[in-house]
């Protein structure tokens, strides 16, 4: 040991009488050395094991495949012990993580493809028999890394959770990572059944975004077709948030929840914002709400170019009896070409077709 | 730098990779309505042997709702033609603005086929290079983005819903977003779609092919971490049209019309005191057909060289300039430096070198330390990019497809390299020289084998 130590020393010391470039150079080559060591068998490993990761996929979708698109295909509602019988011997199963997460794999391949025709009580009770939510469920509650908890998250969403997974989305529903937050509430949104809507009174999220929008929407399309989509009109006064104002508006116009129209129509008299009014006037005119055509008649001349675009698009929608000469008189006079297209448009919108 | 760069893009890979995945991708199909529209602009000149695949392969792109617009930049052969004939197209009345200057647009296109609705040509009068045919697609869409594309370009078939994501996962306007480009030469494609990915067998375009995994997948990435994207590509990249018409389009005259537009727009937006962000994702979304030879690799670099010196001239008030933040004071001084005068320093540095090894003062040991430490940086960081690669996506069958990449990467500072440092001089003093510069013709070898010969523009 000693030897060891005293070897070392003549070494630095040999090391230590060369230029600065010199040692500055040799450490770096060091390091480089290593790091470039360290690639090429990340390399080997990461194609390794990609091999036979791809390996075992192949395995588990030939053996089981079949098997499991039968029993979520079924018409029958089966029990458990069908199940495990049909699915045969899991061996090994339950003491390896990898094991759940090709089974995870499986089942989310088959519900991509045959979603339409799953029987959910089948579902149900095979992802009891493979306690895949529970796996999930576990990885989020114990995952040391943000990056675990989101992977673990985003599984349980695509296994469509239930209550219980509405219970571990307590704690990333004011989480400080955006992401994590954003996507609990949208889980909870989907699952909660007594205050489902809870964010929307607050704007949804601080950081709320288009990706934000695409995924309400589809919550909200979801809520309408159980019949359980309330008036949304109810979170869009006194929120501060205009961006989020303004989906909500046009969600209303394309859940065409007809009774919040006057109330668009007091937000168009009051509001400043061109983007705003902009939004308003076009969902109005997708409700087809004709009290505002005389307003819309009046206001056209002093609005700016993009709420008089969104006017002449709400007029065509409507398509009321007067709006067509109202339009031929604006085509007339317009001296722009972009507003004569859109005026055009809106005129062929009017127009009766025989 | 690049090693910071590695760790940057690595942290930003992962994120981009976990989040923006199948699950995000499936709300497309479920709210179609929601999706914001997207239209691909592709000019085209004397490319009758590849359109007909490249217009296949646009169209069937999957994405519920985006345009295709092909712009024949007067071409000479057959191009029209061909899509007129395969797409059923016939002309229509279009009232068309020149939002942006370009050459006159001629005539415009649309298919009387339904299948093919979603294509429109526009055929009008060359204008000499790419950024004029761009700017009469950009005049033409409506769409709030646009990808600016090549027409020997196969772009994977979720390219549309992978690039539009860090779009809509903002809080601050993207206004452009980068992907990764690889070498097309010797893959399988099969009616515009990609089959087999393969590294190119020629020995340049497998060269390059590692080069493109480097700025992209390495600089590019690590640069997005922190805002300061250098540049989104001409091959592949989406623009916010608006943005795009407002900086005045992209400029006709540029060798670089893809750097100087990244510059403008970024430009246009500090000027008004604008946040923006420009966006650059790991996936390997565009398949390009690289120069197979070293005479088409040379009038590439030269086009390069040439491309760059003129983004500092033209744009020198830039430099330095603390009004225009990372743009200014970051991004164009990197570029610079590690860019433009890179290969002047290194060729002064052989000449030095040449001078001193004649004249006896080199001291062998420490010049054989320097060296093997440059080499073992281009070795460590090619391999680094390797991984990452195969960690984004196994795009390879084989490990030894990864491997050639790896043993190419190795011969890459002795074989390669120089002969790029030779060609993008030449390109400088071309610049300088003001010699009369064209666009000319292209002629491909296809995605299919064919016998064709291949000369660059």
């Amino acid at each position: 040991m000693i030897d060891f130590w005293l070897y070392a020393k003549y070494y630095y010391v040999h090391f230590a009488n060369y230029p600065l470039m010199v040692r500055l150079m040799l450490s770096m080559l060091v390091l480089l050395s290593l790091l470039y060591l360290v690639s090429i068998i990340q390399i080997f490993l990461s194609y390794h094991l990609s091999v036979i990761r791809k390996k075992r996929w192949k395995r588990i979708a030939d053996r089981h495949f079949n098997k499991v698109k039968g029993i979520v295909l079924a018409q029958e509602v089966l029990d458990q012990e069908e199940i495990i019988r049909q699915i045969g011997p899991l061996v090994g199963y339950h003491k390896k993580d990898e094991g759940k997460i090709l089974w995870t794999k499986l089942f989310l391949s088959i519900k991509e493809e045959y979603s339409q025709d799953m029987n959910p009580q089948n579902v149900e009770t095979l992802q009891e028999v493979l306690q895949l939510r529970e796996f999930w469920s576990k990885k989020l509650r114990k995952a040391s890394t943000l990056y675990r908890k989101k992977q673990a998250m985003r599984k349980l969403y695509e296994l469509s959770g239930n209550v219980h997974t509405l219970g571990l989305l307590a704690p990333f529903l004011f989480h400080r990572n955006r992401d994590l937050r954003r996507f609990a509430r949208h889980q909870y949104m989907r699952l909660e059944n007594d205050t489902p809507f809870a964010f929307l009174e607050e704007g949804f999220d601080k950081d709320f975004n288009r990706i934000d929008r695409l995924k309400l929407h589809t919550v909200l399309k979801e809520k309408e077709e159980r019949g359980e989509l309330p008036q949304l009109i109810t979170f869009v006064q006194g929120n501060d948030n205009m961006d989020f104002r303004c989906f909500l508006i046009q969600e209303i116009a394309f859940f065409q929840q007809k009774n919040a129209a006057p109330y668009l129509f007091q937000m168009y008299k009051s509001s400043r914002n061109r983007v705003e009014l902009a939004v308003l006037v076009e969902s109005l005119g997708k409700l087809k709400y004709e009290k505002v055509l005389p307003t819309f008649y009046k206001d056209y001349e002093v609005r700016s170019s993009h709420v008089k675009r969104a006017i002449i698009n709400a007029i065509g929608s409507i398509a009321s009896k007067d709006s067509l000469s109202f339009l031929q008189r604006r085509y007339e006079l317009s001296m722009n070409e972009k507003e004569k297209q859109i005026i055009e448009e809106a005129i062929r919108q009017c127009t009766p077709t025989p | 730098m690049y090693l910071l760069l590695a760790f940057w893009g690595y942290v930003t890979i992962r994120r981009k990779k976990m989040y923006y995945s199948k699950l995000e991708e499936s709300i497309f199909s479920i709210s179609p309505e929601s999706v914001p529209p997207i239209s691909i602009v592709a000019p085209a000149y004397n490319e009758e042997v590849i359109i007909i695949d490249n217009a296949e392969s646009l169209l069937s792109l999957d994405y519920p709702d985006f345009e295709v617009v092909i712009v024949n930049d007067g071409s000479k052969d057959k191009t029209l033609e061909l899509l007129i004939d395969r797409f059923e197209l016939e002309e229509i009345e279009f009232n068309y603005n020149y939002k942006v200057a370009c050459e006159p647009v001629k005539r415009i296109y649309k298919s009387t086929n339904s299948e093919y609705s979603k294509l429109t040509v526009l055929d009008k009068v060359n204008g000499g290079t790419k950024a004029d045919a761009m700017n009469a697609g950009v005049n033409y869409v409506k769409n709030d983005y646009f990808i600016n594309t090549d027409v020997d370009c196969i772009l994977a078939r979720d390219t549309l819903k992978k690039v539009i994501m860090p779009v809509l996962d903002s809080n601050v306007a993207v206004i452009a977003v980068g992907a990764t480009m690889r070498m097309s030469n010797s893959c399988d494609v099969e009616h515009g779609v990609m089959t087999r990915v393969r590294p190119p067998k020629r020995f340049i375009p497998t060269f390059q092919e590692t080069e493109y995994l480097r700025s992209y997948l390495l600089a590019k990435m690590g640069w997005s971490a922190i805002n300061a994207v250098p540049n989104v590509s001409g091959g592949f990249g989406l623009f916010n049209t608006s943005v795009v018409i407002n900086a005045g389009g992209f400029d006709s005259s540029s060798h670089a019309e893809d750097m100087d537009m990244t510059l403008r727009i970024a430009a246009y937006m500090r000027e008004r005191n604008l946040k923006y962000k420009i966006e650059q994702i790991p996936d390997s979304c565009c398949w390009t057909e690289g120069p197979p030879n070293i005479k088409v690799l040379k009038r590439q670099r030269a086009r390069w060289g040439r491309g760059l010196m003129q983004i500092f001239f033209v744009h020198r008030r830039f430099l330095f300039n603390r009004e225009y933040g990372r743009m200014g004071l970051l991004i164009l001084p990197v570029s610079l430096f590690f860019e433009l005068l890179a290969p002047i320093i290194e060729i002064t540095g052989m000449i030095f070198m040449t001078y001193l090894f004649l004249t006896e003062q080199v001291n062998i040991q420490t010049f054989g330390l320097m060296l093997l430490y440059v080499y073992m940086i281009s070795l460590t960081v090619s391999s680094i990019t390797i991984l990452y690669d195969l960690r984004v996506k196994k795009q390879y069958r084989t490990l030894s497809e990864y491997l050639r990449l790896l043993f190419f990467s190795s011969l890459e500072p002795f074989l390669y390299h120089p002969l790029v440092v030779l060609f993008t001089l030449r390109g400088y003093v071309e610049f300088f020289t003001k010699r009369n510069f064209k666009w000319g013709a292209m002629s491909r070898q296809g995605f299919k084998k064919k016998n064709a010969t291949f000369s660059s523009k």
